[in-house]
């Protein structure tokens, strides 16, 4: 039935949007991951382990250890209130 | 070594992809079921035959963005009562996902349409709802494009998600209406249900759900960590890169 | 340093920030006085209007484009104007409409002007409800201009209590809206653009709506038909006449000059 090649295009195009937009989210996590990277690096003078910045914790604690001096805390805690992966 | 995309990169590691990963294989394991339950359990429909098999998803989509464009409603209610830029980030990865479930709605809507109604689309009440909500959430989202501080931007567009969402019941009346005025040249087909079909059409509920709560996780942790970025960015100093 | 509202006076040159001068207007509480805020700032705008009528006379003009564009769109004959009218009219009041709504937060000195009405112990709403006030009047003004030059085009009966009645209902209604998200689009970088792109679909409700009223009017339709959407229209209008000041109020502070 030519009825069918309707059905397969519709459950295609599920797919293919679908996958757009988890390839979008999969982009935008790496290069966010590449930010965070450039962030350790400088703050490390050098390379970044990769454990740095696979997590928050020991990102964040890299970031306010190294904190410029004459910051102020209310950023750094801020700072800290915005993470969290549980909702 | 990471280059490959795949569900362990989604999660972007920690203590909460632990939620995530049973979220993933909870939407994984319910879709297959949906999926055999649409294809094989659900019987063959009179007059449609096996095109009519669109429809679980399609109402599994549907609901599910409204679901999304609820959460944005609470999004936008909730920061603008808190300011907590965290509220912001679940309004904006729901708009976006309710915007991908819209379009996947209109596209297998259309998609049935023309076998069973003989055109790509008609402006029957549900598809016509549907199109004005995909622009207030499109709109939405251009909105967002539009506004560079931070603030400014979770502020108006939570405005924006509150009148769209309290517009969704008027959109629907209206347009229902506006049907009785203007029939659709074509008669649209209804179908009875059996039971089978409507268990199939629970599973596909579920799975869509559960794809959004994954999706949605998945989003707004993304949007999170890079609320955290700018602001580890912001209390170094650095410049924008 | 409070400043307190005063009705600008006709010694005013032009509408600037509100000076520091003896208080002349309504102050206090109480509706009398909310009432009269409202007054003050609506009034200041309607009184640059009328003094310039740039803005009024253009967007008079566009109307009158858009119905002329409608007919070498759609090549209309006479039979066709029946069908098509309702749908013309709305047409051409949503999109000049819109213009003009663009212009109630735009305008150079309505920033300072802004930020000066902000400093004034007025509470929130009264700001949203003096530009909504003022917003409408001028649009239900340009509807006035416009239906006597619709009627002569399509011979339809406009001046009937139906659409009419559309009319009004959903000029409160569209204007509601419009004021909240032209004051969100005036501080936007994409600034007119957003407006319609905003607006639209958002007040598709009330397109709808009065384009059947009018058109089910121009066919002799009873009163029973017409009050459904009427029911809309007026559901539409007291929502968001509800919804849009607490809203307006809730961003206030994010207006203004970046």
């Amino acid at each position: 039935m030519g009825d069918l090649w309707y059905l397969a295009l519709a459950y295609a195009v599920i797919w293919a949007v679908l996958l757009v937009y988890l390839y979008s989210i999969a982009r935008r996590q790496e290069s966010l991951r590449r930010e965070m990277k450039a962030i350790a690096e400088a703050l490390e003078g050098g390379s970044a382990p990769e454990e740095e910045v696979e997590d928050a914790e020991p990102f964040l604690r890299l970031v306010h250890g190294k904190g410029a001096p004459g910051e102020e805390p209310a950023r750094a805690r801020r700072a800290a209130r915005g993470r969290g992966d549980s909702l | 070594m990471r280059a490959v995309a795949g569900p362990s990169n989604l999660s972007l590691g920690g203590a909460g992809s632990r939620l995530q990963r049973a979220l993933l294989a909870a939407t994984l394991a319910v879709g297959l079921l949906a999926l055999y339950m649409a294809f094989v359990y659900a019987p063959k429909e009179a007059t449609m035959g096996d095109v009519q098999r669109i429809f679980y998803f399609h109402v599994g989509a549907a609901w599910t963005a409204l679901l999304a464009f609820f959460v944005v409603f609470v999004g936008g209610l909730a920061y603008l009562r808190t300011r907590d830029r965290r509220w912001d980030a679940l309004a904006l990865s729901s708009a976006e996902i309710g915007v991908v479930f819209t379009t996947i709605t209109l596209a297998t809507g259309s998609i049935w349409a023309k076998p069973a109604w003989g055109a790509w689309w008609t402006w029957d009440p549900r598809l016509t709802t549907t199109s004005v909500l995909w622009l207030i959430y499109v709109s939405y989202l251009i909105l967002r494009g539009a506004i560079d501080e931070p603030e400014r931007r979770a502020s108006f567009a939570a405005v924006v998600g509150i009148v769209g969402f309290v517009d969704v019941p008027i959109v629907f009346l209206s347009i229902r209406l506006w049907r009785t005025i203007h029939p659709v040249l074509v008669k649209s087909q209804g179908f009875d249900m059996e039971p089978p079909m409507v268990h199939a059409l629970l599973a596909a509920l579920l799975a869509c759900t559960l794809l959004y709560a994954y999706l949605l996780l998945v989003r707004t942790s993304l949007e999170r960590r890079r609320l955290e970025v700018e602001a580890a960015r912001q209390a170094l100093g650095f410049h924008q890169g | 340093m409070q400043q307190t509202l005063k009705k600008p006076t006709a010694a005013t040159s032009a509408p600037g920030p509100e000076s520091q001068t003896r208080p002349a207007g309504p102050e206090g509480r109480g509706l009398r006085a909310f009432l009269g805020q409202v007054w003050a700032i609506a009034g200041k705008d309607i009184r640059a209007e009328l003094r310039g009528r740039e803005v009024a006379s253009a967007t008079w003009v566009f109307a009158l484009l858009v119905l002329v564009v409608f007919n070498f769109a759609f090549d209309l004959e006479r039979e066709e104007m029946g069908p098509a009218g309702p749908g013309m009219l709305w047409v051409a009041i949503v999109l000049a409409g819109m213009l003009g709504l663009s212009h109630v937060f735009t305008k150079e000195r309505e920033q300072s002007c802004l930020e000066g009405l902000l400093l004034c112990p007025v509470d929130r709403s009264v700001i949203y409800f003096g530009k909504l006030a003022g917003a409408l009047i001028f649009t239900l003004a340009l509807e006035v201009a416009v239906l006597p030059v619709f009627a002569v085009f399509t011979s339809l009966p406009v001046f009937t209590p139906g659409p009419l009645l559309a009319l009004l209902l959903g000029t409160v209604g569209f204007v509601a809206v419009g004021t909240l998200f032209a004051a969100i689009a005036a501080n936007t970088k994409t600034r007119e653009v957003l407006l319609p792109v905003l607006l639209l679909p958002v007040a598709a409700p009330v397109v709808v709506s009065a384009v059947a009223v009018t058109g089910l009017s121009f066919d002799g339709e009873p009163w029973s038909e017409l009050v459904p959407w009427l029911g809309i229209l007026a559901a539409f209008d007291a929502i968001y006449l509800v919804l849009s000041p607490w809203l307006f109020d809730q961003v206030v502070h994010e207006l203004g000059p970046e």
